[in-house]
């Protein structure tokens, strides 16, 4: 069972599985940019437009009226990309030009993002896996003794969230300049010193966070109806919370958490801070383990990952677990003291 | 349509690399062979295609509605549109006068490039 969306081409309408309808979007709107100032821009999208419609006709008749997603990837296929027209009067060539060309520059990307998106953003400019710069950065964390996650706040302000396709796009495309680089500090610290800037930051942030959930919930739902739940990840997750929240409370009554004082000369605020850190890092492979559990297939549909990367990131605790017990005898205690908290808790909990 | 391209220079390539050595100049080539087809009669965009699938002319969609659009405003070609059974009407494209006149100068130069290396 696939959604559906209906498309209208030109004056006709036409079904098309929301895959294909992604695709098809992706394919005029890269069509667009790459007409850049072509001043019969409009006109030649239309064209393309109707010869996408022909072409989908042939995929049609009477007893089967959806377009699908395979369909509309062999008739782009067909279409081939847009070439903007070289020799003319110069400005289109240019555009063109340099969109294809368009710097590479880092940016912040949500789709299959932890926390900000940084290790994504970093994964796409360096063309690697996300899971390897999220190890890199949980080892520059530990080895640096925390010195990673003031990277990470700071790059989460400093860089700028991908938007608009241009700039996803950007985001895979060529290495930019340390010039670039000083200049964007700038710029980012003048938008954001203007108050106004602020304020339209702010409400630009609320709009997309409203925005952010709705499309969650209707995930959330969709996923329920296509993909297998695992309810086992959900009460894992559950409990994982709750002993987050305990944790919470002991950190700051007491200054204590699973069995460790806060060392002397660290300010409780960044303790709080690295214990919601350690929380997202536990929970979020179950997070994504619990939709597609059962269904190994469907994981490329969506934008965190899947299956795999809940599994990497499995096998990352596990290997950094074992190898603290193993190389370094001084963390001992430390198991010893997390285990009779850990049965502190659950006769709390029996209680 | 784009594997024909590859077979059509799969079976012209023997030691060198065709592809890599003319691509430039076909693609150069492709506006005069696009004005050749329109000169015929008059044709809609996807019968040019049709004509060009089975040539070392091959094209896309995506390359040949940039190029017409250049082509009418460069005023070499014009479109009229013609009622169809099936969808909305279609752009039907011919050659102008100054269209005509410029695939005539292409074509003669062609001609000079052919006649010069034979000679040599």
């Amino acid at each position: 069972m696939n959604k559906v969306i209906t498309i209208n081409l030109n004056g006709r309408a036409f079904l098309l599985e929301e895959g294909g309808y992604q695709n098809l979007q992706t394919y005029l709107q890269e069509a667009r940019t790459r007409l850049g100032e072509d001043p019969d821009k409009e006109e030649i999208i239309t064209d393309l437009e109707q010869a996408v419609a022909e072409k989908f006709s042939r995929f049609l008749t009477a007893g089967k009226t959806v377009v699908l997603e395979k369909e509309v990837d062999e008739v782009l296929k067909e279409m081939g990309p847009v070439q903007g027209t070289e020799k003319t009067d110069g400005s289109t060539e240019t555009s063109t030009q340099k969109d294809t060309t368009s710097p590479k520059r880092l940016y912040l990307i949500r789709e299959g993002a932890m926390f900000a998106g940084v290790c994504t953003g970093l994964a796409a400019y360096f063309n690697t896996d996300v899971t390897l710069i999220r190890i890199i950065f949980v080892l520059l964390t530990i080895l640096t003794q925390g010195v990673g996650i003031i990277v990470y706040l700071i790059m989460m302000i400093v860089v700028p969230k991908a938007n608009t396709s241009k700039e996803k796009a950007q985001a895979f495309g060529q290495p930019f300049t340390a010039q670039e680089w000083v200049d964007r500090a700038k710029q980012e610290y003048h938008n954001f010193a203007d108050k106004g800037e602020w304020k339209k930051w702010r409400r630009e942030f609320k709009q997309h966070r409203r925005e952010e959930r709705m499309k969650w919930r209707q995930h959330k739902y969709e996923d329920r109806m296509h993909y297998g739940y695992n309810p086992f990840m959900g009460i894992i997750i559950a409990i994982l919370s709750v002993l987050w929240v305990l944790g919470l409370i002991s950190l700051i009554s007491k200054g204590v958490v699973l069995g460790f004082a806060i060392p002397a000369g660290i300010p409780l605020w960044i303790a709080i801070l690295v214990w919601i850190c350690l929380y997202s890092f536990v929970v979020w492979p179950f997070k994504v383990a619990r939709w597609h559990w059962q269904d190994g297939q469907s994981y490329h549909h969506h934008h965190d990952g899947g299956f795999p990367e809940a599994m990497a990131w499995f096998a990352f605790w596990a290997i950094l677990i074992w190898a603290l017990w193993h190389f370094v005898p001084g963390s001992h205690p430390y198991f010893y003291k997390v285990s009779l908290w850990w049965q502190h808790v659950w006769e709390k909990i029996k209680r | 349509m784009h594997s024909s391209v590859g077979m059509v220079s799969q079976t012209y390539m023997t030691s060198i690399n065709l592809e890599e050595k003319f691509g430039p100049i076909r693609k150069g080539l492709l506006e005069a062979a696009v004005l050749k087809v329109i000169s015929r009669k008059k044709v809609y965009a996807a019968d040019i295609l049709e004509k060009l699938k089975v040539t070392d002319f091959a094209t896309q969609e995506g390359t040949l509605y940039p190029l017409l659009s250049r082509l009418r405003r460069e005023g070499a070609v014009d479109y009229s549109w013609v009622e169809s059974q099936n969808g909305p009407p279609r752009k039907y494209y011919s050659l102008t006068a100054k269209g005509k006149e410029q695939l005539k100068t292409l074509l003669d130069y062609l001609e000079n490039i052919n006649t010069t290396i034979n000679q040599l």
